[in-house]
């Protein structure tokens, strides 16, 4: 059997952390959990997970910004990224936001467990 | 001893900004009228030492208030202030015309009637003192 | 006040009587009976001609019995003061002209000073009044400036406050979602039938909450004026079947058939496709909400300037006096036909909005047992006006926080050329491609938004001259990619540089000669 995948999930919210990672757990992944933009880079660095899930809203940085210096850092810059977000305006501006942060899908909070899945196993079969 | 001081307006937002800075300008004793009227037989009854009168009234023109004012108690007539909410080189003449000592616009800070309050200390033109 | 006036003859005609003419003859205390010299031509004889006085060689005629007459006596010759002193009794009297002069003319300066005083104090009220207007305008403006100041952090404020309020609402409830479907889907350990049911109707809730929660900011921000359309020319009826299908299942389990009237011709409008649908979408389920049984009625009508949609029912009705406020927020009228489908009480006065900020109308018929009819019209735009107009948007929003904006404007000639070589669809792909890469060209937070055959950008905080240099930039990579695709002679790139406050310090000023 292969090793386990790996998803590191960026986001402030210690509680809905804790609900991710025991989903993306339940469906056999290995899951490594950061809370804060500072230093979020070399935590990718260090763990070279196979996908982020990165919340739009940080306490320190902006999660589109933290998403474009991923993709501008060469060692990690091939590892998918869906970044996720509660605000409205980004919200309707999905596409976009994909687009300008160079981000590889997003997804809507609060977020359907199946939609999630879809979006995860498509990026990692790509 | 700082006069008392009759304040003629119809509007009740007005008058209560009116009464803010008159107290912080140290007027304590103030009362209030709501149309010209009232206005001018509080200045009977009361003998105020100012009058703070809109141009505006429900039933009488402010400039009418001021000249009857001006007229029924000649020297011993109170100093009077016209504020108004419409800025008009007209109304500022009809005043001056009506006897009026100052004219001011209406703001929100109370800005123009504080200068002016001030302009009437300054002078010193209160008959009472 | 009546005047007393003095009659007064002027004895001789020489220079000096031509002066005292011209000193009297128009003053109001003075009637000059009339002017006498033997010489006919003399000068003030002339004159007083002139002026229209009488003349005359002889006093008779000026002469009277009951009025006092003063003769003022300019001659210089002996013989006619003999005959001057003979006509001196009574009423007559020849005076010394001097003294009775000095007198009027003393009269006329205390007038004229007292006049001038007058004037002057006239003056001095008027210039008070000048300057306390000025005062007062001076006062008022600056009081102006600082709401004007204040609005516009209030604004930024309502913005901030709308995103924080959505972000702060979805993240608690992304947890309680995940939490409760992690429980019913087992992941925490087994449950009873019972407890499934249970969390299966609370996680019905928390969707139900989450759509009201996307409703009301909906209907925040376009109330706040924060709802930006991307409109984009759109086939209207391929629109409104697509939203009929998502329906169909909907439908058919309820037994109630769907009716939609088209016109011949296909239409194209310029609306933004996720909003219109959203209207729609509420319309139409509202109608399948409402109705047990019969149809739903689908139209859409050309109307030349706009086109008229329908969204009709035969349902139980709306009574008339309801139908006014149909449109306001939590007005919920009658009950569901299925207890399930709760609304929002809110997809109304959001669909009012859409539609008015589609500059269309939006209004409801009804008769109570016999069904409703919603109709809204969106009015067809050309694409020059919807350019005009979202670029006449974003600078409104942008200048809400800026002081100093750039436009940029670039546009496809020859499109409409493209358009039938490559069809429709590939030429639109082609103009977003080219997008693309004019954006990549800008930095990372600037966008360019394309509408119709041209695209635009707003470049905040950016000098006219910073803005041309880029437009060169960005014009080459434009050609270039126009030449790879072989597209260089049937198109070109027709451009536009505009800065705010440089060439307009109004949004209006700006877009004028667009």
């Amino acid at each position: 059997m292969d090793e386990k995948r790996k998803i590191l999930i960026i986001d402030d919210e210690p509680d809905l952390l804790k609900v991710i990672k025991n989903r993306l757990e339940s469906w056999g992944f290995e899951v490594f959990c950061w809370a804060t933009g500072a230093g979020a880079v070399k935590q990718v660095l260090e763990i070279r997970p196979h996908l982020i899930i990165l919340d739009i809203m940080l306490p320190d940085i902006n999660g589109y910004d933290l998403c474009y210096k991923i993709k501008k850092t060469p060692e990690i810059s091939s590892i998918p990224v869906i970044v996720a977000t509660a605000k409205q305006e980004w919200q309707e501006d999905m596409g976009d936001i994909g687009r300008f942060a160079k981000a590889d899908d997003c997804i809507p909070k609060p977020f359907e467990p199946d939609v999630l899945l879809d979006k995860i196993n498509r990026l990692l079969n790509k | 001893m700082a006069k008392k001081v009759l304040v003629i307006d119809d509007n009740e937002q007005d008058r209560k900004i009116a009464e803010r800075y008159l107290k912080k300008s140290g007027y304590n004793d103030i009362i209030m009228a709501v149309n010209g009227q009232e206005g001018l037989s509080k200045v009977n009854a009361e003998n105020p030492g100012l009058v703070i009168l809109d141009t505006m009234l429900p039933d009488i023109l402010g400039f009418e208030v001021c000249r009857k004012i001006k007229d029924s108690k000649g020297p011993q007539a109170p100093v009077v202030i016209m504020m108004t909410g419409a800025v008009d080189a007209v109304d500022a003449v009809k005043a001056r015309q009506s006897g009026a000592d100052d004219y001011c616009v209406k703001t929100a800070d109370g800005g123009p009637l504080l200068a002016a309050l001030k302009n009437i200390s300054d002078k010193d033109i209160d008959p009472h003192t | 006040m009546a005047q007393v006036k003095i009659n007064i003859i002027i004895a001789g005609a020489g220079q000096k009587a031509k002066a005292l003419l011209e000193l009297l003859h128009s003053h109001n205390a003075i009637r000059i009976l009339g002017v006498v010299d033997k010489d006919s031509s003399a000068i003030g004889i002339k004159y007083a001609q002139k002026l229209g006085i009488p003349t005359a060689s002889d006093y008779q005629r000026f002469l009277s019995q009951n009025e006092v007459v003063e003769i003022i006596d300019l001659t210089e010759s002996k013989d006619a003061r003999e005959e001057l002193g003979r006509l001196s009794n009574g009423n007559t009297k020849v005076i010394d002209s001097r003294t009775s002069i000095m007198e009027i003319l003393l009269q006329e300066l205390n007038n004229k000073t007292s006049e001038l005083e007058k004037i002057r104090a006239e003056l001095d009220i008027q210039s008070w009044g000048l300057q306390k207007t000025n005062e007062g305008i001076r006062t008022l403006y600056k009081e102006l400036e600082k709401k004007n100041e204040e609005l516009s952090k209030l604004d930024q404020l309502k913005s901030d406050f709308l995103s924080t309020v959505s972000h702060e609402l979805r993240t608690p409830l992304a947890t309680i979602k995940e939490t409760v479907s992690q429980i019913r889907d087992g992941l925490l350990g087994p449950t009873t039938p019972r407890q499934q049911e249970f969390l299966t109707m609370c996680l019905e809730n928390i969707e139900r909450l989450g759509r009201i929660i996307n409703n009301l900011l909906d209907l925040s921000k376009i109330e706040a004026g924060k709802t930006e359309l991307k409109r984009k020319l759109t086939d209207i009826m391929g629109l409104v079947k697509r939203t009929c299908m998502t329906f169909s299942s909907r439908l058919s389990s309820k037994g109630l058939e769907i009716k939609i009237t088209f016109p011949p011709e296909a239409i194209e409008v310029y609306l933004d496709e996720d909003k219109i649908i959203q209207v729609l979408n509420n319309l139409i389920g509202n109608s399948v909400k409402f109705t047990k049984q019969g149809f739903i009625g689908i139209s859409v009508i050309d109307k030349g300037d706009f086109i008229e949609c329908s969204v009709s029912d035969t349902g139980k009705g709306i009574r008339e006096e309801d139908l006014e406020r149909l449109f306001s927020k939590f007005q919920q009228f009658g009950q569901a036909v299925d207890p399930e489908e709760k609304g929002t009480g809110l997809g109304l006065a959001i669909s009012k909005g859409i539609v008015e900020l589609h500059r269309g109308k939006i209004w409801a018929e009804s008769k109570l047992g016999q069904g409703t009819r919603f109709i809204f019209t969106l009015p067809k735009y050309n694409s020059r006006q919807v350019l005009k107009e979202r670029i006449a948007d974003s600078l409104r929003a942008g200048l809400r926080t800026q002081e100093l904006i750039s436009v940029l404007v670039f546009e496809l000639s020859g499109f409409s050329a493209l358009q039938e070589k490559l069809g429709r669809q590939k030429a639109g792909s082609f103009l977003n491609e080219l997008a693309r890469i004019l954006e990549e060209g800008l930095s990372n937070r600037e966008r360019i938004i394309v509408e119709a055959d041209a695209m635009f950008s707003i470049l905040k905080e950016t000098t006219k001259a910073q803005a041309l240099s880029l437009k060169d930039r960005l014009l080459s990579c434009g050609t270039e990619f126009l030449k790879k695709n072989g597209l260089d002679r049937e198109t070109a790139i027709a451009w536009r540089v505009l800065n705010f406050p440089e060439d307009g310090s109004t949004v209006e000023q700006l877009c004028a000669d667009l």
